[in-house]
């Protein structure tokens, strides 16, 4: 049986902990968006590689065909690097949560320790000395 | 309130100074993990060696020969087999390695977990915890998530790779003169689907990264509630 969750005695959580949710969204989102592309791409593909190695290879200036190879041979040269964006932006969402425990550890728990652990020893010393 | 308490986490009292399960799980998993994930990437390490070997001898001869002959088609099948599935073996391994980093994540919360625990009873008062908010219900299914789209991209790649193993065990002059027939086919196929394959194992990627994003984040909600949980006992509670 759990009871409510308390934050009444700590600082509020630090901004990185507001900041991170967004950057990972991006960064997924960044990753979801090329596999869409590629997708699409992968059609384009399909058509391209339904013909022949020689209709291709003849394919004139302002042949659909001719488009679409370029279109194969263009699109991959920027996805690749914006899913490497994204991966960026995850990996930054990391850091960013990282550094929102490394706050936490000082602000919240460290505080917390170098203000209560006096008081709890001088307590459960006090305790002791009544006990004798 | 129910809602309050499944995104951050209410509070419970232990009897034992005890991870969960999952954590101790995450305990002696780590280090398989790693190991499997190391020995993966050196393994594809050593079969990129072995390409680039069979790449440098095909480049080396010339067109009309590395094209006709048979020993060279055979390193050149080997070479386009190779494409199609290596790089997705290789970020299975570092999708291993990040699935061991998100078990040693769980390590530190079953530690944090236990070690609160003793430290409120070592002060003779009722050790409470934090209940898993829900970052530590997801972050497991996430890493197990990724994992799985790095396997069934793998287990795609390796199906295509035999495709493209038997279109390119033929000459290249019958691969461009082929127009209809199953070498055209598969041509079109191995094509298509590296296509997307591409980014569909970094979907995976993403995802255990996600998942490590959570597990951070749920070590902070858990620092967040020692230090509440310490001004607690202090003042008596």
């Amino acid at each position: 049986m759990s009871t409510e969750h308390r934050t009444d005695l700590i600082p509020s959580p630090p901004i990185q902990t507001k900041v991170y949710p967004l950057l990972i969204a991006m960064g997924f989102f960044i990753v979801l968006s090329a596999l869409a592309i590629a997708a699409v791409l992968a059609t384009v593909a399909n058509g391209v590689f339904d013909h022949s190695f020689a209709e291709r290879a003849a394919a004139a200036a302002g042949d659909p065909l001719l488009a679409r190879q370029g279109d194969l041979a263009t699109f991959p040269l920027w996805v690749q690097p914006f899913m490497f964006v994204g991966v960026a932006l995850l990996v930054s969402g990391i850091f960013a949560v990282f550094w929102g425990l490394l706050r936490s550890l000082q602000e919240a728990r460290g505080t917390a320790m170098v203000e209560s652990i006096p008081i709890l020893v001088k307590a459960s010393s006090s305790r002791e000395t009544e006990g004798r | 309130m129910a809602m309050r308490e499944m995104i951050f986490g209410g509070r419970a009292v232990l009897t034992e100074a005890q991870p969960t399960g999952m954590q101790k799980m995450a305990s002696v998993m780590w280090a398989p993990m790693l190991l499997m994930g190391l020995m993966i990437v050196f393994a594809g390490l050593g079969l990129s060696v072995a390409k680039a070997n069979f790449a440098s001898d095909y480049f080396g001869a010339e067109k009309g020969i590395h094209e006709a002959q048979a020993n060279f088609i055979d390193k050149r099948q080997f070479i386009e087999f190779t494409n199609v599935w290596l790089p997705g073996f290789l970020l299975l391994g570092i999708g291993f390695i990040l699935a061991a980093i998100t078990f040693s994540l769980a390590n530190i919360l079953g530690v944090f977990r236990a070690g609160g625990v003793q430290i409120q009873q070592a002060f003779g008062k009722d050790p409470q915890t934090l209940t898993p908010p829900i970052t530590a219900m997801l972050f497991p299914m996430f890493m197990m998530i990724g994992l799985m789209i790095l396997i069934v991209n793998l287990i795609i790649a390796v199906v295509v790779g035999a495709i493209a193993w038997d279109v390119y065990g033929e000459p290249v002059a019958a691969i461009n003169a082929a127009e209809s027939g199953s070498t055209f086919r598969d041509l079109g196929t191995v094509n298509t689907f590296k296509t997307w394959l591409e980014p569909f194992k970094f979907v995976g990627l993403a995802t255990i990264l996600v998942g490590i994003s959570m597990a951070v984040h749920t070590i902070l909600q858990v620092i967040r509630f020692q230090g509440q949980r310490i001004r607690e006992l202090a003042a008596g509670n």
